[in-house]
Parts: C-alpha cells; structure tokens; sequence
C-alpha cells in the first residue's frame, strides 16, 4: 500500500465465504462429467450412426446441443464461479457481499442447467446455437445472472483494499458483457411454453447470432479464465505476474476489440462484404493482445520453471496457457477469407474449439481445482502420481483428438472444392466425403474417451482428498486487513495527485461503464448492416421464390429446428466456387428474410440444404428420412421413425402464423385464419403424391409430411 | 426513411474508423500504464495475490 492511504487505520478481522467456492468446485467434477460423456456419445454417434437407436431424445441432432451447453455453462461455468468467488474475495480482502445472493446464485444456476438438461433432449429448443435454450429458461438465465453481478459488483464497492486487482476488471467485463449478450440475442416471441420464434430473421438474426455466439467464447470461455490465470498462475508459482502494465494493456485491447469479430463466423456468406472485411480484420488483430496476455502467464511462470516438474497444478496452467496460444493463433488464421473458404463447415472448426474447450479451459479448469481443494479443505493432494496421469492422459486425449479433427477437416475441405480437367466436381456426391472420414471419427471419439478417462481420474483423486481431509468444524478462512475508506468523489478531486490512476483501478463503476463503452462500440457498428440489410432487400427480387412459408411448411421448419438438422446441415450456400458448383447459385439476403431464426448453420456434417427443395420428389425424402441408408449408402445420418408416428398440432397453426405475422412477415389476415385448413389441403396433396408411388401408411397428419413440404420449399427452383 | 439512408450509405468507412478507434484506445492504454505513478500502484497490486491469508500466517 503507497503511503498517501492516510485512511489505513486499524485492522479488522474477517472471514472468506469458502463454502460457496466448495459448492462451486465440486458442482463442476459432476457436470464435467456430463458433458464429457454426453460429448463422448455423439463423437460416437459420428462413427456409428446406429448410436442413434431410432431414439428421439439421444439423436445426434438434440444432444449435440445439450453437449456444448453443459461444456460451457455447466462445467466452464461453474468452474468459472468457483474461481472467481474464491479470488475476488482474496484479493478484494472482503467476504462476498451477500450470502444470500451466492447462495441463490449457485443453486439458481444448478436449476437451469437441469432444465436445459430436461428440454433440449425433447427437442425444446429456440435452434440458435450455444442459445438454444427457450424462454423460459432465457428469464431464469437472466436473472440469476444478474443476482451473480449485483454479488460480484456489490464485493467489489465492500472492498477493503484501494485498487482493483486486475483479474477482477476481467470479471466485471464478464458480468456486463455476459448480460448484454444473452439479453440481446434471446428477444422472441412465445407462441406457447416452450416454443418462441427469435424477432430477428435471415440475415439480421445471423449476425446478432455469432455477435453473441463469438463473444460467448469471448466473455465466457477467455475474458474470466484470463482473469483466473491473473489470479492462481501467480499464486501458484508464488511470483507476481510478469508484467501488471502489460496485464492492464492486455485487458483493455482485449476487450476492445473481442467483440467486433462475430461476422468472422459469417465469411463468403450473404453478410454484407464490408461487415466482413471488419468482421475479418479484427479477428486478425486479436492475436496480439491474446498473445501478449499468454506471453505474461508465460514469463510469470519461467522464475518457476522447477515447479513445471513437480507440481501437478503448475503443468495443467502452463499446458492450458500453451493452448490458449494456439488456438488464438488458429482463431485468426481461420479468420482469413481465403482459409476460411477451406476449413469453415468442417471439422476443422471443431478441432480449433477443442483445442480451446479442452486443452485451455479444461486445464486451467483443472489446475486451479487441484489447486483449490488441498486449499479449500486443509489437506494436502491424495495423490500427485495421479494428479500426473491425469496430465498425461489429458493431453494424449486433446492431442489425438486435434489431429483425428484437423485430418478430416481438411481432407473434406480438400475434397468438398475439388474439381476435374473438365471443371466438375471430382466428389459430386456428398457421401464419398463422408465415407472417407468417418475412420477419423471413431479415432476422434478414442480421443476423448482418454480425456475423459482422465477426468475421472481426478475425480476419484479429489474425492479421496476430501474424504481424508481432517473434519474440522469451521472451516471459513480468517483474515485481517485495514478498512480502506472509500472518500466521496469530490474529495478525491481535491487530492488530484493520484486521481487519475484511481479512477481507473479503483473505482469500479467507471470501470464499468468504459468496459460498456468499449463493448458498445464493437457491438454498434458490428450490428449496424442489421438495420441496413434489411433495407438492402432488393425491391425486385423474386417474390415467387422468396414467399413466406405455408403454415404447412411452417410446421416442417419447426420440426426442422426441433430435431437439431442445423447441427449437421447448413443453409447458405457461399460466394465460392465450391459452393455454387455443388448447391446452386449462392444464397441472398432475400432468401432467409422470413427466417425467423434463420438456420445457416455452422457445420456441414451433411449437405448444405438451402435449395434442396425439389431436387428429388417426395418419396425420396419419406424413404431417406426414414431410413437414409436405404437410399444413400454410406450415409451416417440418423434415421426419424418418430416423424412417421407423431402428429403436427394442427390447431396451433393459426397462432404459430400470426406470430409470425406480429413479426413483420407479410401474411394476410385471411391466411392466418385459415391456417388450419390450408395445411391440412397441403398435406393431402403430398399424400396423394406419396400414394401414387406406392405409400400406403402415411396420414395427413403425421409429421413427415410437413417436414417435407418445408425441405421441398428450400431454395425452390435450385434442383432445376 | 431511415431504411433508404442507411441503404445509400457506404459503410466502406467504418471499418476505417473502426481501425482508428482502435489504435486511439491502444496507444490511450499504453501512455496511461507507463504514467509516473504507476509504477507504485502496480508493484502493490501484483503483490495481492500473493498476500498470506490469515490462517496461514
Ligand atoms: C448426424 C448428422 C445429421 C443430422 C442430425 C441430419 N442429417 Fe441429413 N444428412 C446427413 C448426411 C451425412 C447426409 C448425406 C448422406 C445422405 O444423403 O444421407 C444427409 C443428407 C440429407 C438430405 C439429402 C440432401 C441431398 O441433397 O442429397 C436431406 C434432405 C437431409 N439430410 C435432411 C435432414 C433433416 C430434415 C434432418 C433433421 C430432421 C437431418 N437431415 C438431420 C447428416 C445428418
């Protein structure tokens, strides 16, 4: 402390809130192993689609997204408050602000996850991705959310030192940006519980979508476990961070530029090409600050190099440091257009975010626990030999699962574009790129069966290590520090000195509202072609082509979202020469303007389907979705029994259409009240068709139907 | 209204303005790390981690 803190005065005694960081700690071993397992499943499922059993509640397409949510706010999250909750008390010197609030914040957050763990399987979902969850659960979100901030917010102001230490400025930018985020994206409108339309369409929802979606990577899985690594790297190796001017530059940088990067996810696409080019040239920029920040971790480490060797919680850190580096450097690079055209829809993709998932927020994840719980329940480690399998089989797992993924990502790459002497495709059908990887899929799927047998590892380890701990009866951890008097605003400006350097580091509300500004910047100009695209609807376009759907199809679209197809197909064919060779002529703002949400997709686990419609007749389609193989050797789709059974709601049409018409689609009074009846004639003409050709059990309203009239709308005219 | 303006607009300066923005915050941030006070301020900060608690004193 400098001396002009003429405030010091007597020191007061006071105690951490450690059960919460406990509660936190051990909530995040369960549902690590949730989410490992269930990611276990579908890289199963990849290998071998008969993993998919007919079963609607484990097809790929719904537990897919149960996978990434429980990876991200089950486990990085809970992980994610565990820290933060032990380190801000720390080196704020004060106990959290409200018992009563960390209390409800833990056990409102373990009720969400349950409830997406519950909805996403039946298929509740809003199709947007890492947002999947409905709006019910989108209210509980956000106000447990906000109780963690008024908590966090509220500890920061209690403080007994002066300044703030950095790794809680990356807390706060967390907490603000986190809420603005998840507020933003999730506007719908409820049609009924459990179902909503997003109030944003096509290409607007698009960007707001990987606005949220790459910044929920940005303010959820780095800016928080930067501020973790600010806190447990120096005080597990018992050295200050190398750098604090570099930490603070590091911060701002960061922050500032993060959140222009969502249209990185939406290159060659119908995205405005300037929203690109800011899109692209900010995500390049990002890896110096990222780098800068690993570069300090790093060198915080090197007066400690011995400790690399010896301590278990020292090697998960600098492993998870050493992953940070490489997919931040592998972020940008993706982010070029000309390599983006090869490794976006493929599995490329899903190696660059494992490589993050695992390698950087699962080790530090597990650092910091190896860490915390000899710390939390005064004991020491059960045992470091298995602290250190863990390490081995971690990092055997990561590494045979980027390299099974970067394989096949551009092997697929490679082949999805190739072309012949005479200009064709070399690989037009779909299938053979598949075929060809599915091997690197089972290899994947070893991968992360070594990860997880790893994880399970520690989990045995900490539990031994709790269960050996003395049983002691309070076990709060007491510290003493001076009250630092926090003066008015005025009579800081008197003592102008030093004013400058408190404004920053020590008030926390201004702070937070540059941290705001900052965000707010990016986040205007990258959602501004939101407001202009709309516009750029070309008054001619081709109103035959690019009507709204039926209430009919309408139906098929919902069932479209319900099953999770997005998470193995896209719509939105690119600008590249690939692309239109492949699919037809590339996707227009027009032709997802009624979109709401739209389903571009991030993966082509299949093919892009934005002008499927009618490419094959209908009884391709009840055959292929029925069973795919049957029509498509080698295919590893999962095979719909259920649609052949289950029944659209045909008496809520009427107010899934007006709905829609509330959201600005042009449909007429008539036509959202004879919804009912223009469907169900839809139906029975596609009936009559499948008939003819020798269909016999299908009825009007078995679900099929529907889904097929809406894939038979996509695109229309692209077959022909 | 708007909707024709915001169409007519290049938006061709904004990633511009976006990259000046930018470096105006970063070379903000680094003339404000290296201002004389700080030096203080940060040594006593990057010792709070460190800092024994209570207990374990
Ligand atoms: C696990 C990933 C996966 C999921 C989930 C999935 N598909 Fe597929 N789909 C594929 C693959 C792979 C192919 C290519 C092989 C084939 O035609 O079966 C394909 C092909 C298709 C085709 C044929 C496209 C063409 O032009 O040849 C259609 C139509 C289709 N899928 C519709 C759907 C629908 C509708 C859903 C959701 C109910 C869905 N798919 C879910 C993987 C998937």
């Amino acid at each position: 402390m400098s001396k002009s803190d003429s405030q010091m005065e007597h020191m007061e005694t006071f105690h951490y809130d450690d059960e919460i960081v406990k509660r936190f700690t051990l909530v995040t071993l369960l549902w690590g192993l949730v989410a490992f397992l269930v990611g276990l499943y579908v890289a199963l499922e990849m290998a071998f689609h008969q993993l998919n059993f007919g079963i609607s509640f484990i097809t790929f397409g719904r537990l897919r997204p149960l996978h990434t949510n429980a990876a991200i706010f089950a486990f990085a999250g809970n992980a994610i408050f565990a820290g933060i909750y032990y380190s801000a008390q720390r080196v704020l010197k004060t106990r959290m602000f409200s018992d009563k609030l960390s209390k409800f914040h833990f056990w409102g957050w373990q009720a969400i996850i349950v409830a997406a763990a519950l909805t996403l399987p039946l298929g509740l979902t809003q199709g947007k991705e890492y947002a999947e969850l409905e709006w019910p659960i989108d209210l509980m979100i956000a106000v447990v959310w906000v109780a963690f901030g008024i908590n966090l917010i509220g500890t920061v102001i209690q403080r007994r030192v002066k300044h703030i230490y950095v790794a809680v400025w990356f807390y706060i930018a967390t907490f603000v940006t986190v809420a603005i985020l998840h507020v933003v994206n999730s506007v719908s409108i409820p049609v009924s519980l459990f179902k909503s339309y997003s109030a944003y369409a096509g290409v607007s929802d698009a960007l707001v979508q990987w606005w949220y979606g790459h910044n929920a990577v940005a303010f959820f899985l780095t800016t928080p476990f930067l501020g973790l690594m600010y806190y447990f790297i120096p005080k597990a190796v018992n050295r200050p961070v190398y750098s604090y001017r570099l930490s603070v530059v590091h911060f701002w940088t960061l922050v500032f530029i993060y959140i222009w990067a969502g249209p990185h996810h939406l290159l060659n696409s119908a995205v405005p090409d300037w929203a690109q080019t800011v899109g692209m040239a900010f995500s390049v920029m990002l890896w110096i600050p990222s780098w800068g920040g690993m570069i300090n971790g790093l060198l915080t480490i090197r007066g400690a190099w011995d400790k690399l060797r010896t301590d278990p919680v020292v090697k998960f850190l600098a492993l998870a440091l050493t992953f940070y580096g490489m997919s931040t450097f592998e972020g940008p690079l993706l982010s070029i257009k000309s390599v983006n055209e090869l490794g976006h829809y493929t599995d490329w993709i899903i190696a660059h975010v494992h490589s993050g998932a695992l390698g950087w927020n699962g080790f530090l994840s597990f650092g910091m626990i190896y860490f915390l719980v000899p710390v939390l329940w005064r004991t020491e480690l059960y045992s470091k030999r298995l602290a250190n399998l863990h390490f081995w089989t971690g990092t055997i797992g990561i590494l045979l699962y980027v390299i099974s993924m970067y394989t096949a990502g551009i092997t697929q790459g490679m082949m999805w574009r190739e072309v012949n002497a005479e200009g064709a495709l070399a690989y037009p059908d779909f299938v053979q790129t598949v075929i060809r990887i599915v091997p690197l899929y089972a290899i994947r799927a070893l991968g992360g069966a070594v990860y997880l047998g790893g994880f399970v590892v520690m989990i045995y380890n900490i539990l031994k290590t709790i269960q050996l701990a003395p049983k002691a009866e309070k076990q709060e951890t007491r510290d003493e520090f001076p009250r630092f008097v926090q003066k008015s605003f005025f009579s800081e400006l008197s003592e102008a000195k030093s004013f400058s350097h408190r404004m920053l580091e020590g008030m926390p509300m201004i702070l937070t509202v540059l941290a705001v500004v900052a965000i707010s910047i990016g986040s205007v100009i990258s959602l501004a072609p939101m407001v202009a695209t709309n516009a750029m609807v070309q008054p001619n376009y081709d109103k035959e082509l690019n009507r709204p759907y039926t209430p009919l199809q309408l139906a098929g679209r919902d069932i479209y979202v319900r099953e999770g197809c997005y998470t193995c197909h896209s719509q939105m064919i690119r600008k590249t020469v690939g692309d239109v060779l492949r699919y037809g002529q590339e996707s227009r703002i027009e032709d997802s303007m009624y979109d709401h949400p739209f389903q571009w997709g991030s993966r082509r686990i299949g093919p892009d389907l934005a002008r499927e419609g009618k490419r094959y007749n209908h009884l391709w389609h009840y055959r292929h979705m029925k069973d795919p193989r049957e029509v498509v050797a080698g295919s590893v789709m999962p095979t719909y029994p259920w649609l052949y059974k289950d029944k659209v709601d045909f008496g809520s049409l009427q107010k899934r259409i007006s709905a829609m018409k509330t959201l600005g689609v042009p449909y007429s009074d008539e036509e959202v009240v004879n919804a009912e009846t223009n469907a169900r004639s839809e139906a029975e003409a596609i009936l009559k068709d499948l008939s003819a050709d020798g269909v016999t059990h299908a009825k009007v309203e078995h679900e099929i139907i529907a889904l097929i009239a809406y894939l038979q709308k996509l695109g229309q005219r692209g077959g022909q | 209204m708007i909707r024709q303006y915001l169409a007519a607009l290049h938006w061709t300066w904004l990633p511009v303005i976006s990259m000046f923005l930018f470096l105006a915050v970063f070379l903000g941030v680094c003339i404000w790390v290296y201002r004389k006070e700080s030096t203080e301020i940060y040594r006593s900060l990057s010792a709070l981690p460190l800092q024994k608690e209570g207990d374990q004193r």
